[in-house]
């Protein structure tokens, strides 16, 4: 009914009277339950929550709201306390939490209610949003819609899988390593890391107080700028907020990119990404020249250290935040996650201090020598093709770490420098699978970042390539 | 912004996870991982005393740009 529809499709479905909302919901939660969980995607659905909820939209339609009846479902983080007193599931991926409910709705769900949007229900994350691959032995681990024996990638896998499968337009996730850039990259959709403050994350299962951020991911550039505009408000509850200047993310979106310049940092993320991904970097390099950017070398701080202090940083703070339940209840946990929360266990109080103090240090060294001469950089986001699930499945040996590592190569040192960061689909690799590149911006240039990954959207036509479901 | 930590428990910490039934292979792992970690943060100098928040730092780049 609204497969691979995007937001202004479907409105226009809805307020022409082509689909009633109440079918709308029913075939959607229907394909959550069907297709959604024959993906591992799916943790919980709310149907008769979200057919009430159409009920009652219907009700008010001399409203205009800008996400009119369009069904949404998230990362399953992201808290829900209805005003009978139900609260959602709240169990972080982890059978540690099994059981364990919402005591309140986190903000952004709220800003997505009063927008007219339909929550159908949670999607599965990685246990505590904790891993790059998205493997998860409790909750399933999401197989990949373009190929069910690969994986989405993690944090946000279920949101990935589920948008990228056309059930929903849009999906929330969230990104402390990589977690939404990661899985939107492996799916072939645009998934968006905002600046650090700018969307709040109050009443989101936190893994890192300091790095923690919310993004959406979505088909179409269009669809991500309707979500910030949505999302992007300050909120007094999450101590990370900050105040901007209220936006409009998608006027200017179609004024092209003649004479932005674009950098290509001259170290690091190109050394550390297999030849494939590193001639899709340079190729889109050249397509951004061609569009009438002017493409120059960026001459980018030594950033060698920010992926290994990023990891240093969520696991620390991870610790701090669930080391009683994970000494508790640590038969409960899957090895990998246990392993790295565990290893922030040991930061000393003295050390977790200059662990923020260089990170503040770093950000003003970086942000003054990379972006002096560049509006934004360009670069990869996986540094590798995407593996399958059996080939990345390494529990918690040695090799895991190093993958895990490996993998937040080129998304970690983003979070270390709270800046913003968004996927953008390119093609695909030798095995079927999407390729993308990231672009990174200014504190708060999420409107630039959008407008490049506009001009590229147009060059790429990703929005015709769609997995056989 | 970052709530403090606030015990030194490092060898607190491994007591317990002796203690517990946790794979001691693990507890190793675990334990090597993270003196690499900080390891990598002790060779770090840190001399700018202020801003104080990331927030600010953005601020004062910002404005600096303008």
């Amino acid at each position: 009914m609204i497969d691979f529809k995007s937001f202004i499709e479907i409105k226009d479905l809805i307020d022409t009277n082509k689909i009633n909302a109440i079918e709308l919901v029913d075939d959607v939660t229907n394909k959550l339950e069907k297709v959604g969980r024959s993906l591992n995607a799916v943790r919980f659905v709310f149907k008769e929550f979200a057919i009430e909820r159409a009920k009652k939209l219907l009700e008010k339609q001399e409203q205009e709201y800008p996400l009119n009846c369009i069904p949404l479902a998230h990362k399953e983080l992201f808290q829900r306390l209805q005003k009978n007193g139900i609260g959602w599931p709240n169990e972080g991926g982890s059978r540690s939490r099994e059981g364990l409910k919402s005591d309140k709705t986190a903000k952004v769900i709220s800003l997505l209610d009063k927008a007219g949007s339909i929550d159908c229900g949670r999607l599965v994350s990685v246990e505590y949003a904790f891993g790059v691959t998205g493997h998860n032995n409790y909750a399933g681990t999401p197989k990949n819609p373009w190929n069910r024996d690969y994986v989405c990638g993690g944090s946000s896998s279920g949101s990935a899988a589920v948008v990228a499968a056309g059930l929903v337009p849009a999906a929330l996730g969230t990104d402390t390593g990589g977690s939404v850039r990661l899985p939107a990259s492996a799916c072939g959709l645009y998934g968006i890391k905002p600046t650090q403050g700018l969307i709040s994350r109050d009443g989101v299962f936190p893994l890192s107080v300091s790095l923690d951020t919310v993004g959406p991911l979505a088909r179409s550039v269009t669809d991500i700028a309707k979500m910030l505009n949505i999302l992007v408000v300050e909120d007094k509850n999450d101590k990370s907020s900050v105040q901007v200047d209220k936006q409009n993310y998608l006027s200017e979106l179609d004024i092209g990119i003649k004479g932005l310049k674009i950098g290509l940092p001259d170290s690091y993320f190109l050394d550390g990404s297999d030849e494939g991904i590193r001639i899709d970097v340079i190729n889109t390099f050249s397509i951004l020249e061609k569009l009438g950017a002017i493409c120059l070398d960026a001459n980018i701080p030594n950033i060698e250290n920010a992926n290994d202090l990023n990891m240093l940083l969520i696991s620390s703070e991870a610790a701090n935040a669930h080391k009683n339940l994970v000494l508790e209840k640590h038969k409960l946990f899957n090895e990998q996650t246990l392993m790295r929360i565990l290893a922030g266990a040991f930061t000393s109080n003295q050390e977790y201090k200059k662990l923020l103090r260089y990170r503040i240090q770093f950000i003003h060294e970086f942000l003054h020598k990379a972006f002096e001469k560049v509006d934004i950089l360009i670069a990869p986001v996986w540094p590798c093709y995407i593996p399958t699930i059996k080939e990345s499945d390494l529990g918690a040996n040695s090799d895991a770490a190093n993958l895990v590592r490996r993998i937040g190569h080129n998304t970690r040192p983003i979070n270390y420098l709270g800046l913003p960061a968004i996927s953008i689909p390119t093609g695909f690799d030798p095995n079927g699978l999407p390729l993308s590149v990231q672009l990174i911006g200014k504190p708060f240039s999420e409107k630039l970042l959008l407008r490049v990954a506009y001009a590229l959207e147009k060059q790429f036509s990703f929005w015709d390539a769609r997995p056989d479901i | 912004m970052g709530k403090e930590i606030k015990n030194d428990y490092r060898i607190k910490i491994l007591s317990e996870l002796d203690n517990s039934e946790i794979n001691k292979s693990l507890i190793k792992n675990v334990y090597n991982v993270s003196q690499k970690q900080l390891n990598t943060l002790g060779q770090k100098k840190v001399s700018l005393k202020k801003p104080n928040t990331v927030n600010e730092v953005f601020k004062l780049f910002l404005n600096s740009k303008r």
